[in-house]
């Protein structure tokens, strides 16, 4: 270190901080984080960047850390990219080996102090009695539970937001790019998400009256793919049709696209 | 129908780079912002920005220069004015609020305030880069995505135009202030 360097080290605004400790608000930070889709994952209907990023080079932080953007917060943006994808793909997936603890009940459903509800999934099984849990919480839910194989068809109610049947965003201008990327429109996303692999938290100020929670639950059909757990809101006066099951697609192609293959 | 999934063996990975390296992430945010809340978004986004980008991240050591490059990125939109506050980190809001304290001004580092200050962004980044995060050019380099050669002569640069509005030269101390204005 030169001299000069020497003496700004003298007026380093960091110097009077102690050793950032990694507190709970550190820790919640990290699990937030992990919470939030990550990596690549976009729908096809989501306009991308992607053809503008190199994808199996280490290009410099400099150009890849924050691409240059248009819109919304590079913040914003890549968290509605993840609830929009969370959105459409119905799956806030979480990778955790599904260990049957056969003394205790399927889910524990816990009530915060600050009303938000944590459920914790330990089986899928009993949706119907989750559903009475979660109504003695004073949430209206419906809750399925598939085999990895299968999920329900679409069409199960009217969506109260955007995230059960999204519109292409393709050819959408500016503003309506805007209003489509509008909090409003993925409530869905915030009235449920998962806070860590085997948890989810429901937040009932985002249901309005009279709205349901829909909950659909599949295991993963690939060794490491968990599960995927879709959360929307059907409206207000639109019933919930019994799931009808179609197969589901095989995990395998999105476990390698993530692990970069 | 696609899913956003966490590839295996992720968010171990993830985790054990943000407790490696959330405190020197916090010390850059808190070198070049005014306000805790500020700190909190970047440190959020920054390490977002690693989470979705994970295979991006190299290994080692490389890896805290790149979230400093992240970082710098968040910081100038943030500057711009086209980032919103973060959703995420609020409790580390609150913790670093409780924490901050009003330092209070030393007349032997006014001056080294004031003149740092005078400095354009870009010489006070590669000098803070080289005093405070205490790199080396080519880390610096690596950072700000340029040429070590770049680097080399920005910070020679910087050093040369602080030193001259500090009255004092890159190496030796000087008497008077008008010396260096002789030269």
């Amino acid at each position: 270190m030169n001299k000069i360097d020497r003496m700004l080290a003298t007026i380093d605004p960091a110097a009077d901080h102690d050793e950032p400790a990694l507190s709970q608000g550190v820790e919640e930070l990290l699990e937030e984080i992990v919470a939030t889709p990550p990596v690549r994952r976009r729908a096809s209907w989501l306009p991308g960047r992607r053809a503008a990023e190199p994808e199996h080079v280490h290009p410099s932080p400099a150009t890849t850390a924050a691409a240059p953007r248009h819109g919304p917060s590079p913040l914003r943006r890549r968290l509605l990219a993840g609830v929009a994808v969370a959105g459409i793909a119905a799956a806030a997936l979480v990778a955790v080996p599904l260990v049957s603890v056969s003394q205790s009940a399927a889910y524990a459903v816990v009530k915060k102090p600050d009303g938000t509800v944590q459920v914790t999934v330990r089986e899928f099984r009993d949706s119907e009695g989750l559903e009475a849990k979660l109504k003695a919480e004073g949430i209206l839910a419906d809750v399925t539970f598939t085999d990895a194989d299968e999920h329900c068809a679409r069409g199960r109610f009217a969506g109260a937001d955007l995230a059960y049947d999204p519109p292409s965003t393709k050819n959408m201008t500016d503003q309506e790019r805007k209003e489509f990327d509008a909090p409003e429109n993925w409530r869905s996303a915030d009235a449920a998400r998962p806070i860590n692999r085997n948890t989810f938290v429901i937040s009932p100020s985002y249901i309005r009256k009279g709205e349901t929670l829909v909950l659909e639950f599949r295991p993963g059909n690939h060794p490491e793919m968990a599960w995927w757990l879709g959360t929307y809101l059907a409206k207000a006066g639109s019933p919930v049709a019994p799931c009808t099951l179609v197969d589901a697609e095989s995990d395998e192609a999105m476990v390698k696209e993530m692990a970069g293959n | 129908m696609q899913d956003p999934r966490v590839p295996f063996g992720a968010r171990d990975r993830f985790e054990a780079l943000y407790r490696a390296c959330y405190p020197a992430v916090q010390r850059y945010a808190l070198r070049r912002t005014d306000s805790v809340d500020d700190v909190a978004d970047v440190i959020a986004e920054t390490f977002l920005a690693a989470w979705r980008r994970l295979d991006d991240v190299p290994e080692g050591d490389a890896a805290l220069l790149w979230l400093y490059g992240a970082a710098r990125r968040v910081l100038a939109n943030h500057r711009r004015g086209e980032s919103r506050r973060s959703a995420l980190a609020a409790r580390l809001r609150g913790e670093l609020a409780v924490r901050q304290e009003t330092t209070l001004a030393d007349p032997r580092t006014e001056a080294i305030h004031a003149a740092f200050a005078a400095l354009d962004p870009a010489d006070r980044e590669v000098l803070a880069l080289a005093s405070w995060e205490g790199l080396t050019g080519p880390q610096i380099a690596t950072v700000l995505g340029c040429s070590s050669t770049a680097v080399r002569i920005r910070l020679h640069k910087a050093r040369k135009r602080l030193a001259r509005l500090l009255g004092t030269t890159d190496e030796a101390p000087v008497m008077t202030p008008l010396r260096g204005e002789a030269r």
